[in-house]
């Protein structure tokens, strides 16, 4: 832990926190509409694997507002996305579920569970084949670890030893359904070990997150075949926005919120001497900022004209000659 | 009565007469379903009858086939029909086939219950309408239920049916507050006439039956008397219901929700030709959405899919193109 | 600043939500991601939360009520503070000046929310409606074009039945192209009926094939059909004879008595009898307050005006036109506002805001008659012909407004006033 990374974990972190506090807000304002996941409680996740794993391809679920700000992509355009706008990255047909930006190698927001796995297996086979050696990073949760997509995708991966990192994100909810009551494991790495190296990771704390990545992208880039990654993370939301998440307790909450991997960071830091309060507050205010700017622009910016209905169903080369 | 109550109390009251019926599906249980249909049935029929599944669509159904030949009568619910695509090969290969394949041995007395269709801003992958794929399929009956009574009455015959149903429910439907009337002999294969008419026929299902009825209050101010069919069974289709509406009316347009290309209407337009063609005073009009996939930002999530305004205006078009 | 909370929408399908319960009580300070409220949508019951800091300043909807969503439901005032001792102190000034700025750009922020969320509210509304405007374009499309010959299937069958050659009468210009069924029909029609026949046919509704359409049917033909069938010609009811339906159902309903008099009258030169009759109820009037009330709902209106209804039969049909002030016009005004609203084009104006009626048959010889109370008016004046200087009258009273002894003490005003006229 030095101050540079404490101060780019902290910031991100907090940033996909009041991103998805205002994209909360804006929901209920109905600014933002259909479904809206919130990642708020598992920041550390997207921020550590994110910031570890900073080359090669990114396969992502529908939660990923923060991994794509993570990677990099402007709050500006997923927000202005969020609002359906025409300036949002997916031009506002996409929303909150389909956040793509191949210049950032971000492949992310498949709404179908387990969906983009064969599709995040494939990619490392191309990978493998052009040379290249920073692999595929496949981020997906513990429901998606119970459909079948998900074992046809470990055994191949592993049967052809595909430079992919299969992340297992295990917030223990599918919706509302518990992982112990419609799987063997809660332990997820339980199912993948046999097939490929498994690591696991504390899911509320950035550092770890970011060093077991590290760690285990070694083995992709060396081309030794793929790796599995659980680590145990919580959301303090619903599902979405629609689910009030009854079927949790208090408790259970808070025993989580306790681990919170904003202020956990933080008082680490502090602790260390490598930053103090001020420095923090510091960050807060350009965080607010940022987000503050992000939602007047997309607040600001025009919706998509009609003609935009039947545009990027084919590419340019295509549409020239399709009738 | 709210149109998920009309379907709680039909699995309800199947699964209070019966035994046999079981609900599966993704958060059916202790959540008590993502639409609140199944609501209250785990306290009451405990967690044996009413399962939870994993995110496995694959399964719920395959796994519903084989309770189906063991003796029980499984409704499989799916989250959405976009989901339901993971099932296809259980659905079609599978439930479809296995009576006939066996020579008539085996029965397969099953229910695959589904919301379609476009809801509010859900984008592609969770707003389509697949009615079309379903009654492709030879051995599956296809029934879609647009209002309570239907929704009630239709769901317990599908329950009771011995053979594999997909019953397609709408999402923007299941919180309306609909009138509900107790039918005697209830027929599920039978259309109904919503409204009578003497001008023209209007054939649709689903969500898109009060666009219709809202566009047709529109076109009486043009002098239009439109005669409103409700399909309510996709496979088999009440061609006798749809060809004696045509002989009076002489004409016809079908609204659907689903693509335009190969959508349900296109089937409809097909069996019209063969049973009533000289009937015809005017090409048979389709309005339906556009063939593109369903965008989140609400301006084009509208400008997709047929609305009352729409149906309004591509009506008077049509007639003023057609002389009519 | 006030910070709106408004029902908020917490599913892609929910329209309208229930406040369950109150977390909160006004006056009490809550700090932003508190829990406020307990809200059931339609899909589940869920808590929401504030998003900004500040005390309740009111909380505007019931517990168990229903409101649609993004309707505000509570107001918090983001300037109040939490009452605390020494929180406030030893704060840097920097960290003030932080706090101002992050304040204005709240301020602006909350501004445009609410103006957003507006814009896209109309914006709704606009989308939700039948957009009847845009089928004026309809006007300016042109029929498909298609060669002679073209006809839809129905029309073919129906020409082919009746011998009918589509192509040749199209080149003639006889039948439109394409041509449908309605084309064919009316050709047949033409061809089998002289245009006066259909005339008959269209008037009373009968069915063309009711005759063998073998030869020329002509006018005679027709009439001699109705006659033997006794058909009734069908005339729709105009809109005014509809009015005038409901007005006399309804003043059948009101619990009315009669009451019979004689009046004396002398017609001086060139005004009408009517008008003097609408002077004498209108000064009349002006001292019995309950001739200017009628009921409306559970009140009593008394109006200043001597307003009358006089029944005026137009070529158009029967109005109960108004003559509003009568108590301040003249004969001469009175009687030249009976000729011009014989013929004038009645407004809506026209036709309200009267309390008291009149009707006159007098010039019919008819020596007595009861006449209805119109619409919402209390009582009506039904008046017989001149015989000797003597007119008998009946009036017809609704006795929830006026009881006897204020009929009978109105009478004799209205007695007394036509010898002043």
């Amino acid at each position: 832990m030095n101050r540079a990374r404490v101060e780019k974990f902290y910031y991100l972190m907090k940033l996909g926190r009041e991103f998805e506090l205002k994209a909360k807000e804006h929901y209920m304002l109905g600014d933002i509409a259909g479904f809206l996941h919130l990642d708020i409680g598992q920041e550390a996740v997207s921020v550590g694997t994110m910031q570890a794993f900073d080359k090669g391809d990114v396969f992502t679920h529908y939660r990923e507002h923060v991994l794509a700000l993570a990677r990099g992509m402007d709050p500006k355009i997923v927000m202005a996305e969020l609002f359906g706008k025409k300036t949002g990255v997916s031009k506002g047909k996409g929303g909150s579920m389909h956040l793509f930006d191949p210049k950032l190698d971000f492949y992310g927001g498949d709404a179908i569970v387990a969906g983009h796995l064969p599709i995040a297996v494939g990619c490392a086979y191309a990978r493998k084949l052009q040379g290249e050696k920073a692999g595929v990073f496949a981020i997906f949760g513990d429901g998606a670890s119970n459909a079948g997509a998900f074992f046809e995708s470990i055994n191949i991966a592993s049967a052809w030893k595909l430079p992919i990192m299969f992340f297992a994100e295990n917030n223990y909810y599918a919706i509302g359904t518990h992982i112990s009551w419609v799987s063997p494991f809660v332990d997820l790495v339980e199912k993948a070990k046999n097939y490929m190296p498994t690591f696991t990771c504390d899911g509320m704390d950035v550092c770890d997150v970011y060093n077991t990545v590290t760690q285990a992208k070694e083995i992709i880039e060396n081309g030794l075949g793929p790796v599995f990654i659980e680590a145990k993370t919580y959301r303090y939301e619903g599902h979405s926005m629609s689910d009030a998440g009854k079927y949790r307790s208090e408790e259970e909450m808070e025993i989580f919120k306790r681990k919170d991997p904003i202020e956990n960071l933080k008082k680490k830091a502090i602790e260390l001497n490598l930053v103090d309060e001020k420095y923090f507050r510091e960050l807060d205010a350009k965080v607010e900022y940022v987000i503050n700017e992000a939602v007047e622009f997309a607040a600001s910016s025009p919706e998509p004209e009609i003609e935009e209905l039947w545009e990027d169903l084919f590419c340019k080369e295509c549409e020239n000659v399709i009738p | 009565m709210l149109y998920r109550s009309a379907l709680n109390r039909a699995i309800d009251e199947c699964m209070g007469a019966d035994e046999s019926v079981v609900i599966l599906g993704e958060d059916v249980g202790r959540y008590g379903g993502s639409y609140r249909v199944s609501e209250g049935l785990i306290s009451k029929y405990g967690e044996k009858r009413v399962i939870d599944t994993p995110i496995a669509e694959l399964s719920i159904v395959g796994n519903a086939i084989g309770m189906a030949i063991a003796g029980l009568r499984p409704i499989a619910e799916i989250m959405t029909v976009n989901f339901s695509l993971l099932a296809m090969d259980q659905i079609i290969n599978h439930a479809a086939k296995l009576r006939y394949m066996s020579g008539g041995k085996m029965t397969i007395p099953m229910v695959v219950r589904m919301p379609g269709g476009v809801s509010r801003q859900l984008a592609a992958q969770h707003s389509e309408s697949y009615e079309t794929l379903y009654s492709s399929v030879p051995g599956l009956i296809v029934l879609t239920a647009s209002n309570a009574t239907y929704a009630y009455h239709g769901l317990k015959w599908a329950i009771k049916s011995n053979d594999p149903v997909i019953f397609l429910e709408h999402e923007l439907l299941y919180p309306m507050d609909m009138e509900f009337k107790e039918i005697q002999d209830f027929d599920p294969f039978r259309a109904e006439i919503v409204k009578e008419g003497r001008d023209l026929t209007i054939l649709t299902y689903l969500k898109m039956r009060y666009d219709v009825i809202e566009a047709q209050k529109e076109l009486k101010k043009f002098g239009i008397d439109a005669e409103i069919i409700d399909l309510n069974s996709l496979r088999p289709l009440d061609i006798e219901t749809i060809a004696k509406s045509i002989k009076k009316t002489k004409k016809c347009v079908i609204v659907e929700e689903d693509h335009k290309t190969g959508g349900m209407g296109a089937e409809v337009v097909a069996q019209i030709m063969e049973e009533c063609f000289y009937d015809l005073d005017a090409p048979v009009l389709r309005i339906a959405g556009e063939d593109v996939p369903i965008p989140y930002n609400r301006k084009l999530e509208l400008a997709s899919i047929p609305t009352p305004d729409k149906i309004v205006d591509k009506i008077l078009k049509w007639k003023a193109e057609n002389g009519i | 600043m006030e910070y709106k909370i408004v029902m908020p929408i917490l599913s892609d399908t929910m329209d309208k939500g229930k406040l369950v319960k109150w977390y909160v009580k006004e006056g009490q300070y809550v700090k932003e991601g508190d829990k406020i409220a307990e809200v059931e949508s339609d899909k589940a019951t869920m808590d929401i939360q504030t998003f900004k800091s500040g005390v309740v300043k009111k909380l505007l909807v019931k517990e168990g009520e229903e409101v649609p969503v993004k309707s505000v439901i509570a107001i918090i005032d983001t300037e109040a503070k939490e009452v605390k001792s020494g929180e406030e102190k030893g704060k840097s000034a920097k960290e003030e000046v932080n706090r101002e700025k992050k304040k204005e750009r709240r301020d602006k922020e909350e501004g445009s929310e609410f103006q957003i969320a507006n814009s896209e509210k109309k914006q709704n509304v606009q989308n939700s409606k039948p957009n009847v405007q845009n089928s004026s374009i309809h006007q300016s499309i042109h029929p498909s074009t298609l060669p002679k010959g073209s006809a839809s299937p129905v029309a073919k069958k129906l020409a082919s039945e009746y011998n009918i050659d589509i192509e040749k009468l199209q080149k003639e210009n006889r039948l439109p192209t394409p041509v449908h069924e309605e084309d064919i029909k009316n050709y047949i029609l033409k061809r089998y009926f002289t245009p006066a026949a259909l005339k008959l046919l269209k008037e009373y509704e009968i069915n063309p094939d009711e005759f063998e359409l073998n030869h020329k049917i002509i006018k005679e033909e027709v009439l001699n059909y109705i006659k033997q069938n006794n058909i009734p010609k069908a005339v729709p009811l105009s809109a005014n004879q509809k009015a005038v339906i409901k007005t006399v159902e309804n003043a059948w309903s009101k619990p009315s008595y009669l009451m019979f008099d004689e009046i004396e009258v002398t017609k001086p030169q060139g005004i009408k009898l009517t008008a003097i009759l609408i002077k004498a109820l209108a000064i009349a009037m002006q001292k019995n307050p309950l001739t200017r009330s009628i009921l409306k709902e559970d009140k009593l209106l008394t109006y200043p005006a001597s307003n009358i209804s006089v029944a005026v039969s137009r070529d158009d049909g029967l109005y109960m036109c108004v003559i509003k002030n009568a108590e301040d016009k003249s004969l001469q005004e009175i009687n030249e506002w009976l000729k011009t609203i014989k013929t004038k084009r009645l407004t809506l104006d026209d036709l309200s805001g009267s309390t008291f009626g009149i009707s006159n048959l007098g010039m019919f010889n008819v020596k007595r008659f009861t006449a209805l109370i119109n619409d919402k008016d209390c009582a009506i004046a039904a008046f017989g012909s001149l015989i000797d200087g003597k007119i008998k009258v009946t009036f017809t009273i609704d006795h929830r407004i006026l009881n006897g002894v204020d009929t009978a003490k109105f009478v004799n005003d209205f007695k007394t006033a036509l010898k002043e006229v």
